[in-house]
């Protein structure tokens, strides 16, 4: 039998001892027979372990959770795993690998595949250099297509921006797939496949949006933008595709 | 097969009782105990290890009955043994007191073991997904477990039971480097 959102709360407020005798017995019952109810039952465990240690589980649902579940030998073992997840995330060191290792792990990620047909197309505005007489500083600048705007059979090559050891930032065009339309705002998100970088837009217009990148956050490796529209009326969505580079 | 329980005749006829093949039956009894076990843990038992194993005990006392005249599902005899096992004889005990929380310092000590275990039992991606999973809290937490969904082209549930299937893995490992926590 396939699970659905009734389940999923309902297991909870079996965990959380808010079902009355009868309906826990039934629960039980099924419990004892249908295989993703108790997958579902397991993965709800450690997630109420998650929001009890995050201070979320509250009032009686926090109680009725320590009386019960983490009062068991499997809560007290759960809760170790959490603390000992949470241990291993902060001591997460950014991935000090190879250039070519990294292109290699980039090329055996799902979503990052190279697509059998379609592939990113490059333009590539002139490399500017700039010099301000009082404070030199040196700009990268480049226009990127999204994945979803061009498709080629041919093997896809991402576009390659050399950033000089003295650039500050790479100002990056990003050509829309469509045109915007009007009172659209958007949000980009710098990936670097180890963390999510939220960016403010520098600018745009109608068939663009510019960001500016400070040079330390493009170090040497492969990165995507992913935009997301942000309209009036405040929801959002991803714009299909990404923009993707490497940068040496 | 439980302590103390049923002999090893009993024990066979209540395997083939389960199912005609051996494998098939081993595998439905280890199942009928984990869930045995699981529910008796979620109704606040202590030793809940015992508690399944008498009722597997109970329920091998009766299989030559069960053999002759039952006719549903075997695991729901199983729970309905347990829950008069519970009634009758739990029941009258007090519930277990709450364990402190880990010792977080105690754990960081670990550190190391810990790393061992990521290392051994998970691939490189299947490390960066857990590490990313957990890396927020709250609302960042949702939004970022949304956005991981997006990227691997799969429904936030699917990568929930991902995520969970990767914790199966390596909880064993961390189990291990923990004993002596859980142990105190």
């Amino acid at each position: 039998m396939a699970l659905n959102d009734h389940d999923q709360a309902r297991i909870r407020e079996y965990l959380l001892d808010k079902l009355s005798d009868d309906e826990r017995e039934k629960i039980e019952e099924r419990l004892m027979v249908e295989d993703a109810l108790f997958e579902e039952l397991e993965i709800l465990k450690g997630e109420l372990v998650e929001e009890y240690r995050e201070g979320e589980l509250t009032g009686s649902d926090r109680e009725s959770f320590e009386k019960g579940f983490l009062s068991s030998q499997d809560g007290r073992q759960r809760q170790l795993f959490a603390v000992a997840i949470d241990t291993l995330e902060r001591h997460r060191q950014p991935q000090r690998v190879g250039f070519l290792e990294r292109v290699s792990a980039f090329f055996r990620k799902p979503e990052w595949a190279i697509p059998s047909v379609a592939l990113a197309a490059v333009i590539i505005a002139a490399l500017i250099w700039i010099l301000i007489p009082q404070q030199p500083a040196r700009y990268i600048a480049v226009t990127l297509s999204s994945s979803a705007a061009t498709r080629s059979t041919d093997d896809v090559s991402y576009p390659t921006i050399p950033i000089p050891a003295d650039a500050s930032e790479l100002r990056v065009s990003l050509a829309l797939p469509q045109p915007a339309t009007p009172n659209t705002r958007y949000r980009i998100v710098l990936d670097d496949r180890h963390e999510l970088t939220s960016l403010k837009p520098s600018g745009q217009d109608a068939n663009s949006v510019s960001v500016v990148i400070p040079a330390q956050q493009v170090r040497p490796g492969l990165y995507a933008l992913v935009v997301y529209e942000i309209k009036a009326d405040g929801t959002e969505r991803q714009i299909p595709g990404s923009y993707k580079f490497i940068t040496q | 097969m439980p302590k103390g329980g049923p002999s090893k005749e009993t024990f066979e006829k209540l395997l083939r009782w389960l199912d005609s093949d051996r494998d098939r039956a081993g595998e439905k009894y280890e199942n009928i105990r984990l869930r045995l076990i699981r529910i008796f843990t979620c109704r606040g038992c202590g030793d809940v290890e015992d508690l399944a194993d008498e009722t597997i005990n109970v329920v091998a006392s009766k299989v030559d009955w069960l053999i002759e005249n039952y006719h549903g599902e075997p695991a729901l005899f199983f729970y309905g043994v347990a829950k008069n096992i519970y009634h009758e004889q739990y029941k009258k005990k007090p519930p277990p007191p709450l364990p402190p929380p880990p010792d977080v310092t105690l754990v960081e000590q670990e550190c190391g073991c810990l790393e061992e275990c990521l290392k051994q039992e998970l691939t490189v991606p299947d490390r960066q997904l857990v590490l990313r999973y957990h890396e927020k809290e709250k609302q960042e937490k949702i939004r970022l477990r949304k956005q991981i969904a997006i990227e691997l082209g799969i429904t936030v549930n699917a990568l929930r039971i991902r995520v969970h299937n990767i914790h199966a893995r390596l909880r064993p490992c961390i189990e291990q480097c923990l004993q002596h926590l859980l142990e105190q």
